[in-house]
């Protein structure tokens, strides 16, 4: 009997396994095109200008205007021809708007720019830009250098993409109702979630856009 | 003079205070999108905030991750539009519904069936929109196996109360040991169970439940040590099944109160819970007999993170109990430093006393909350008696030992225990406990 039931069950478990893994993941907001990074050199150490496509959609704009936070965030390697990587940083900015002081307002670790216009905020959050990082000699020594960036915006400064721990509900201990006999803890895994994030169609994992691609340039190199 | 230095020192503060009330953000309306199927008020009731609240990103990010928690949508996003006053917005919910059931594994440690699995778990959550969860599993454990169907609608009667039914059925091994010798009997059951639990007011520490069940032990034991098999007239009489099936049919009331400040690792605060249950032939039942738990759980902060945790459990069943109904003692959950069941008399117990005290302290130099590795010094002292038999502390069983807590990414709170028994039983001088989750 008992063996007929894990059988019938085994069957139905394989249809929606196979329905859950067909469903094409959903795509994800929030997503920014890199169109061009623009190299700049200081002092000879290089830094990185970012040229972003227009994100501020309607549901960004209403956001920040209505006075909650998002942050802009820009993650980038630099590697050479032997895939060595020179450097890694995360550029954050905070965009924010003061509504009872009509200011906008965009945060980084060491500075704030304060802008009445909106479309002024959105300029400058078009182009933003990393403080140099990389010696020229470092890039001279290696050739062909290639900046791997990808940029993301967090809608009211949280985490709102969903992450790669979406197929693993928390770790639960359900021994709080009754005691003695039916106390447990445990784990659950959402297997179909799991399996649609690595077999999915999803250019992403965690609500990144992919990696973009591009060479880096030096001015003043030969 | 005074009074001019202390409204001057104060000012400041207080005007700062008011500002900073005066333009919190406020929820003018919530406007829902994407949802084709699911109501609003499910919705709504998964939310932190609702209209005329203050709102913070914080809240925003905590609603999110609850509607992302419950599965119902393959994606929750919440943005915010300007409102029509200055610092008034309109939070909009956007989601994707879940079109298909999905699936689940599952895996953990329970007292009653040790080390179990799920292998497949069917989540047909949210069918008709309405908040509905559903789930049908195979559950498979050291000692039980079992199909089972789940049924819960957590907004009844407005959000109020909380309907959870199963349907279930599959065999369960119980251990008995005779003359020190483990013997395993397996008993065949199937039932259907209600509750009903406030999530408001005074009623969210009270439950009502009605369960009706049919149980069919086997009329033989098998000994694991050597494969041999005793039957009929050689099985203890407590044990022999009544006829092909015994039906038990019995309401309960259960009243909890959960007032620790973290469930991971409790520092402060107190937990307790005390259940009726009465099975009785009015309900159709071929057993009547009362049962009585009462656990409690305190726990205090000595110094920095280290806690000094009590937990005191006592079970009392009426004559008349049939065995499957009745109680045990001894193993991970229970008494350490005993293997599982083994201070159960044959045909279990009807009295059962059980005290664990533990200090436990973080092994980590940062402090926090929820300390990713902790040690427990533990003591317990239990005892198991069937009617007739009188409480006394000669009758009782001690231990004492160690452990060690940490924390693993998917199983959650491992447990490691190293436990020695004082009272010495046919020289078992040493258990080695692993389970998950806190003991109490």
């Amino acid at each position: 009997m008992n063996a007929r039931i894990f059988k019938f069950a085994g069957m139905i478990a394989f249809f929606i396994f196979l329905l859950t893994v067909g469903a094409p993941l959903a795509a994800q907001s929030n997503k920014i095109k890199i169109l061009e990074v623009r190299p700049y050199n200081e002092r000879n150490i290089v830094g990185l200008q970012f040229v972003l496509s227009p994100f501020f959609s309607a549901k960004v704009s209403g956001t920040i205007q209505s006075g909650l936070p998002s942050v802009l965030e820009i993650e980038f390697f630099v590697k050479d021809k032997q895939n060595k990587i020179l450097s890694r940083r995360l550029i954050f900015r905070r965009i924010s708007y003061n509504i009872w002081e009509e200011k906008y307002r965009i945060d980084s670790p060491d500075t704030s720019m304060f802008f009445k216009q909106f479309a002024a905020l959105q300029n400058r959050c078009l182009l933003p830009k990393s403080r140099p990082f990389l010696p020229v000699e470092k890039i001279n020594s290696s050739p062909a250098v290639t900046i791997f960036a990808r940029a993301r915006l967090r809608l009211i400064s949280s985490s709102q993409s969903r992450k790669l721990v979406g197929w693993l509900d928390q770790s639960y201990q359900a021994n709080e109702t009754i005691s003695s006999d039916e106390s447990s803890s445990g784990f659950r895994l959402n297997f179909s979630t799991l399996v649609a994030l690595f077999m999915g169609n999803s250019p992403d994992k965690n609500g990144d856009t992919r990696w973009q691609e591009f060479p880096l340039l030096v001015p003043g190199k030969d | 003079m005074l009074l001019f230095s202390v409204l001057s020192s104060l000012l400041p503060g207080l005007s700062a205070r008011q500002t900073e009330q005066e333009q919190k953000l406020i929820v003018q309306d919530i406007e829902i999108t994407g949802n084709s199927k699911t109501r609003p008020n499910v919705i709504y009731n998964y939310l932190t905030f609702k209209i005329d609240d203050p709102i913070t990103p914080e809240a925003i990010e905590a609603s999110r991750k609850q509607l992302a928690a419950i599965n119902f949508f393959r994606q929750v996003e919440i943005y915010t539009k300007p409102g029509s006053k200055k610092g008034a917005i309109i939070a909009v919910i956007e989601v994707q519904e879940r079109r298909w059931p999905y699936f689940q594994f599952a895996g953990g440690h329970s007292d009653l069936d040790g080390w179990y699995f799920v292998p497949a778990r069917f989540r047909f959550d949210n069918l008709i929109g309405r908040g509905n969860l559903l789930a049908a599993e195979i559950y498979l454990s050291d000692r039980t196996s079992k199909f089972s169907i789940h049924y819960a609608y957590p907004f009844l009667f407005d959000g109020s109360a909380n309907l959870q039914a199963e349907l279930y059925g599959g065999g369960r091994q119980y251990i008995h040991y005779l003359n020190g010798l483990e013997a395993q009997q397996n008993v065949d059951f199937g039932g259907v169970k209600l509750t009903l639990e406030g999530n408001e007011g005074i009623f969210r520490f009270i439950k009502l439940g009605i369960q009706k069940e049919e149980f069919l032990p086997d009329d033989w034991l098998k000994f694991s040590k050597n494969d041999s098999v005793i039957t009929g007239f050689f099985i203890p009489a407590n044990l022999r099944p009544l006829e092909q099936f015994n039906r038990v049919a019995a309401f309960s009331l259960t009243l909890g109160y959960d007032g620790r400040d973290n469930l991971y690792y409790p520092q402060r605060g107190f937990w307790g819970a005390a259940i009726y249950e009465k099975a009785t032939t009015e309900l159709n039942s071929d057993f009547q007999f009362n049962r009585t738990f009462i656990d409690g759980r305190y726990y205090q902060r000595i110094f920095k993170n280290h806690v000094f945790a009590i937990n005191v459990k006592s079970a009392f069943a009426s004559r008349g109990t049939p065995f499957f109904k009745r109680f045990y003692l001894g193993g991970a959950n229970s008494l350490r430093g005993f293997a599982e069941r083994r201070l159960t008399p044959v045909g279990y117990g009807t009295k059962l006393l059980l005290a664990n005290v533990e200090y436990r302290f973080p092994l980590t130099q940062k402090k926090r909350m929820e300390p990713p590795v902790f040690a427990v010094l533990f003591y317990s002292q239990g005892g198991l008696w069937q009617n007739g038999e009188d409480i006394s502390n000669n009758s009782m069983f001690k231990s004492l030992g160690f452990g060690l807590r940490f924390r693993l990414p998917v199983l959650g709170l491992t447990r490691v225990d190293f436990a020695f028994p004082t009272t010495v039983l046919n020289d078992e001088d040493f258990q080695l406990h692993i389970s998950l989750g806190q003991t109490f």
